[in-house]
């Protein structure tokens, strides 16, 4: 290049530069005038911006390889008999030369390694000739042979061993692009040459694939058997061994035990296999480090799950699906099997690893399994303590009882061969079972899909062994017990569950039916009392959330009778507790009856319970019970109209809890029950969603004390999902009262609730609970949006809602809760596509509201919150014609009034009606004058047009 | 090789950035050691791979073999000056004799620690670099010296300008011209 025309061309390319593109051209023409070439240059060099990557990695790379070069000046030196000839590899722990042995009769040629570090060289030699005999003895075509060993004069190690010609095998299935069976075969032989060394009792502890070298003919060979043992500190020494084992080998292959520094065995070489293994499946290892700090590393390697090879190759591999899907079950769990953290289980040898890869070959089923059960519980239970630990109960319990069942039963010889046959059952439970209870947990962070599992898996198990059971009272008898936890786990309505009541319901029943007929034949003792108790209240509970009232109340009475019948013998806490849940259940049922008397009664006659229970266990846990039962009261007395001694009732309830709470500040059971009474005494202050007193100010006042309450919980254990959970619900309460007159900070509060929700969701994202929140949540966010005027916003976000509670109730159908919600989301729905003009879809989703609100013998119902859906769903469709009516052609217009008048008015005759199953209270009259007046508005409308068309 | 003693070097390197080269081949074996040293020690600290880079060399160097020495060259910038271009004698220098290394199917690789194998392939790029930075001094010296200041040397923007006395925008600027010529001449087929 002419230095005169560079010249120029750096010139112009500075004044250039930082115009836009389009400008540049422009401006060089101008410039450069006939000199195309000179133009053409500068645009050239302008459309180069190269990141300087190109320059900073092999200067980077220069570096690091300039530190760690060989001294070339020991080409030509003798190491014992051996003459280095050249160095043929390189890296920061030395060199390998290939060298020659002068002194033989034929010139052997040989590879010396010459270890860099001086680290207790000392020893070295003295340990190879303590070593030599048995690393002599392995002679093996698949292992490069070690010949010597000592210390150079200069104190250097040095390792004389065969001199391979061949590239590492992960190089090598690149290159040649062997198929998936190609490379398992490939991998097979190179445990066989590790399991030779391993019968030798030689552990190679540095099992990587720049040690696993494959020869041009495709034979394996492996290099540095029993080196990394001869560069080892001993036991006992003085240094820090940890420290010293991950310095000297690669951590990418390094085994958890060889992290922490414990005893290395022949299942650490099964590890480090695996990581080959893994790396060579899908190109990637298990673990990715970045800073490779000691802290990441035994993270990573001690802590962590490695993600399954099928997993990782979906995001990694050039044709992602099909071999995930090759990878995916057998090899997924033979691999991981390998990776296990505890030594003791993985394989327990290579061979047996080798074996499971042929097995997978020749099609045959492979040992491995997904984890076994009690270890990934313990590491789940860990990560979600109380998301699992329903499904616990259920397997360990069901389990322990089996498992005793089934000895007793082997001991009777005559039984022997159904023994058997139960034998073989229960280790199908434990083994399948559980295994497939281990594989939902892995593939999903969360509970609810392995639960289901369990539940799904257990019921199975326990249906096929309930055929056998009959006759067999202690089979039985565990049998009710274990359907009893099921139903636990699908849907116990106190607990965190799967949302199946009606699936739970089953369970209970098949508890039930089982229990019953034990109780018939005469065992009348305490256990089983209980359990038919226990039993005969979890069905009673769940007919009442689910609808079936009169069953319900069947159901409960008699639990309570048993229950007393059982306390009166036992006295015993636990029995108490189950009265204590009887008489209020029994209260709540009576209530949702329309029978507010006999519901205050029961709620009464469980204070008292709680009053004896504060002198017979004289506890705080007592105490805070009874705060409980001064809370529950007000519920009888609000649908009794007895709105201000409800009111006394939860003050006093609430004064005991805070005092109790001041006893305890932090623990999280008093924390939580003062929060959940603040919540009932701002529901009643004035949430327009309950009955309530009309004053939203003093209702934020004490949402947002139990918001603080929720808070502090949280704070106090960070991983409480349930706490979290709470302080979702807070979020949304707050927000419920402050859309009526501050809508920019109820959006607030609604956006950092799903905010919570977000990081709650993701480990159980098929929660029903959770779902719930969030779609409460939406609702709140959706007539936020409407006030403040985005009503697309409004819309989409009641869209989602509506659609969460259809999956909730397509998913348990006899949900009353779900049922509700789906109705207000959808009446609110329809209000809005009303507006937007849509009124046939309007009038679609009226209709699903009424028919959702339309239980059987609502009109005999004395559950006001039943009669207000009720109510509301006639007023919509009033919308709806009113909407039409104002609209219409005069001609129509006097037969849409009087449709919109005959929905207002059988809002209105509900509302009449109430007074008849209750008193009356300051809510349904209000309910009642707003019914009235659209009714008015309607005869109004209608007497207009009449005289209009009368005029005309 | 007679290596010099330590307060030898700044002479040498006040010799060789006069231009002579004589001063250059009695530095390179000096600083080749050190540099050796130096990664040692960080080898025996930390995973060299992330941590070991020219500047930190560099900096070492400088400390252990100049700064305690002598008045004239208290300037950092001025040692780096030096030490940039030296570093990248060394590294090319040790490139080049490896890039003409045919390996072949032979190699073993070392084990231990792969992430240092430095393989010819690895090192013909540095070896082209070097290349293009010679075509460009033919005409543009200036721009190679920022190159080997701002990337052997890992000296910043502002103590390149400093070492150079030029003002901050014309170090970009050429920097940036320089980078677009160089990766176009390295590219070229």
């Amino acid at each position: 290049m002419n230095p005169e025309r560079w010249r120029r061309i750096d010139e112009l390319f500075r004044t250039v530069a930082d115009r836009p593109p389009a400008e540049r051209e422009a401006h060089l023409t101008r410039i450069c005038g006939d000199d195309e070439e000179l133009r053409r240059e500068v645009l050239e060099l302008l459309a180069h911006d190269p990141p300087d990557t190109f320059l900073v990695d092999p200067i980077k790379r220069a570096t690091v390889a300039v530190a760690g070069d060989p001294e070339d000046e020991l080409i030509g030196r003798h190491i014992g008999p051996y003459r280095l000839k050249q160095a043929i590899g390189r890296g920061g722990m030395g060199t390998v030369y290939e060298a020659v042995r002068d002194d033989s009769q034929f010139q052997q040629q040989v590879a010396v390694k010459l270890i860099k570090r001086g680290m207790d060289s000392a020893f070295i030699r003295e340990r190879f000739l303590r070593e030599r005999q048995i690393l002599a003895s392995l002679d093996h075509p698949h292992i490069a042979r070690l010949f010597d060993g000592g210390t150079t004069s200069e104190g250097l190690p040095y390792f004389v061993m065969e001199l391979v010609e061949g590239e590492s095998i992960t190089d090598y299935c690149r290159q040649k692009q062997l198929s998936l069976t190609d490379k398992l075969k490939l991998f097979r032989a190179v445990c066989a040459g590790v399991q030779h060394a391993h019968q030798k009792l030689v552990v190679h502890r540095d099992l990587k694939p720049s040690n696993i070298l494959i020869t041009a003919d495709g034979t394996p060979k492996l290099l540095d058997f029993g080196i990394a043992k001869l560069l080892s500190p001993d036991p006992g020494e003085a240094f820090t061994r940890t420290e010293t084992a991950v310095r000297l080998m690669t951590p990418d292959y390094a085994s958890p035990e060889q992290v922490r520094g414990a005893t290395v065995t022949t299942t650490t070489d099964v590890y480090s296999l695996g990581v080959v293994l893994y790396e060579l499946l899908v190109e990637r290892r298990p673990y990715q480090f970045e800073t490779y700090t000691p802290l990441e590393i035994e993270r990573a390697i001690c802590d962590t799950e490695a993600p399954r090879p099928s997993d990782a190759a979906k995001q990694i591999t050039a044709s992602p699906v099909k071999l995930a899907r090759q990878l995916s079950g057998d090899l997924d769990n033979i691999v991981l099997m390998a990776l296990r953290k505890e030594p003791e289980r993985r394989y327990q040898s290579v061979e047996q690893f080798s074996e499971d890869l042929q097995r997978y070959l020749s099609g045959l089923p492979v040992t491995a399994r997904p984890d076994t059960f009690t270890y990934r519980t313990g590491k789940f239970v860990r990560r979600h303590r109380l998301a699992v630990v329903a499904a616990l109960v259920v397997l360990f319990s069901l389990l322990g009882g089996i498992f005793m069942t089934t000895r007793a039963a082997r001991q009777a010889r005559a039984e022997r061969t159904r023994a058997e046959r139960r034998f073989a059952q229960v280790r199908q439970l434990a083994n399948t079972f559980l295994f497939d209870f281990h594989d939902k947990i892995e593939k999903i962070p969360g509970s609810t899909e392995a639960r289901a599992l369990v539940a799904k898996t257990a019921l199975e198990y326990l249906d096929s062994l309930s055929l056998e059971a009959k006759g067999d009272p202690q089979l039985e008898s565990e049998l009710a017990t274990a359907y009893l936890k099921v139903g636990d786990v699908q849907g116990d309505p106190w607990a965190p569950n799967l949302g199946q009541s009606h699936d739970a319901l089953q369970s209970y029943q098949k508890a039930l039916a089982l229990a019953q007929r034990l109780h018939e034949n005469g065992d009348h003792s305490p256990k089983m009392l209980r359990l038919l108790a226990q039993v005969t209240f979890k069905v009673g509970a769940l007919q009442a959330q689910s609808g079936g009232k009169t069953a319900a109340h069947d159901a409960l009475s008699r639990a309570l009778a048993i229950t007393q019948t059982l306390e009166q013998q036992t006295h015993d806490l636990e029995d108490i507790r189950l009265l204590q849940n009887c008489l209020v259940r029994l209260g709540d049922t009576y209530l949702d009856t329309g029978d507010p008397v006999s519901a205050l009664e029961s709620y009464q006659r469980e204070l008292k319970l709680s009053e004896r229970r504060t002198i017979d266990f004289p506890d705080d846990r007592s105490q805070l019970s009874l705060a409980m039962s001064y809370s529950r009261v007000p519920e009888a007395l609000i649908s009794l109209g007895k709105i201000t001694e409800a009111f006394d009732y939860y003050h006093q309830g609430l004064a005991r809890q805070d005092e109790l709470l001041a006893k305890h500040p932090n623990d999280p059971v008093y924390l939580r029950s003062s929060m959940i009474t603040r919540v009932w005494l701002g529901n009643i202050s004035g949430n327009p969603r309950f009955i309530n007193l009309g004053d939203p100010r003093a209702a934020l006042r004490h949402y947002r004390e139990s918001f603080a309450l929720a808070e502090k919980i949280v704070a106090l254990d960070p991983k409480n999902a349930r706490a979290k959970q709470d302080l979702v619900g807070g979020h949304r309460l707050v927000a419920e009262i402050l859309l009526l007159d501050q809508p920019q900070e109820a959006v607030v509060y609604c956006r950092a609730g799903l905010t919570l929700l977000r990081e709650l969701l993701p480990a159980d994202p098929e929660d029903p609970q959770l779902l719930r929140r969030q779609a409460h949540l939406l609702l709140v966010l959706a007539n936020t949006l409407q006030r403040l005027g985005d009503k697309t916003g409004a819309r989409q976000n009641l869209e989602q809602a509506r659609q969460i509670w259809q999956t909730l109730l397509t998913r348990d159908a006899t949900n009353q809760k779900s049922r509700a919600d789906l109705h207000t989301v959808t009446l609110t729905l329809a209000d809005r596509v009303l507006e937007s003009g849509d009124r046939n879809g309007a009038l679609a989703l009226y209709r699903e509201a009424l028919s959702l609100a339309e239980t059987p013998s609502v009109t005999q119902s004395a559950d006001l919150y039943v009669r207000r859906r009720l109510a509301d769903s006639y007023a919509g469709l009033n919308r709806y014609y009113t909407a039409l009516a104002t609209t219409a052609p005069p001609a129509e217009r006097s037969a849409h009034w009087r449709e919109a008048r005959q929905y207002a008015q059988q809002s209105l005759s509900l509302w009449e009606g109430w007074s008849q199953h209750a008193p009356s209270t300051s809510f349904d009259q209000r309910q009642r004058e707003q019914a009235a007046h659209i009714v008015a508005n309607c005869d109004a409308a209608l007497a207009k047009l009449n005289a209009a068309t009368t005029h005309r | 090789m007679q290596t010099p003693p330590p307060n030898e070097i700044t002479p040498l390197l006040l010799r060789w950035s006069q231009g002579d080269e004589v001063a250059l081949s009695l530095l390179l074996p000096i600083v080749y050691q050190e540099l050796h040293r130096l990664a040692q020690s960080y080898l025996r600290r930390e995973r060299p791979d992330h941590t070991l880079q020219p500047t930190a060399l560099i900096n070492e160097a400088y400390l252990r073999l100049v700064k305690s020495d002598a008045p004239e060259w208290q300037s950092r910038s001025h040692f780096f000056g030096v030490a940039a271009r030296l570093m990248r004698q060394i590294l090319v220098e040790h490139a080049r004799s490896h890039a003409a290394d045919k390996r072949g199917g032979g190699a073993v690789e070392l084990s231990l620690d792969e992430a240092w194998l430095y393989s010819s392939e690895k090192a013909a790029e540095l070896v082209a670099l070097d290349d293009a930075l010679i075509a460009l001094a033919k005409f543009d010296e200036r721009k190679v010296r920022i190159i080997e200041l701002r990337y052997f040397g890992g000296m910043s923007l502002e103590e390149t300008a400093t070492a150079l006395n030029l003002s901050i925008a014309t170090i970009t600027h050429e920097t940036r011209l320089a980078r677009a010529w160089l990766y176009r001449e390295m590219n070229r087929t």
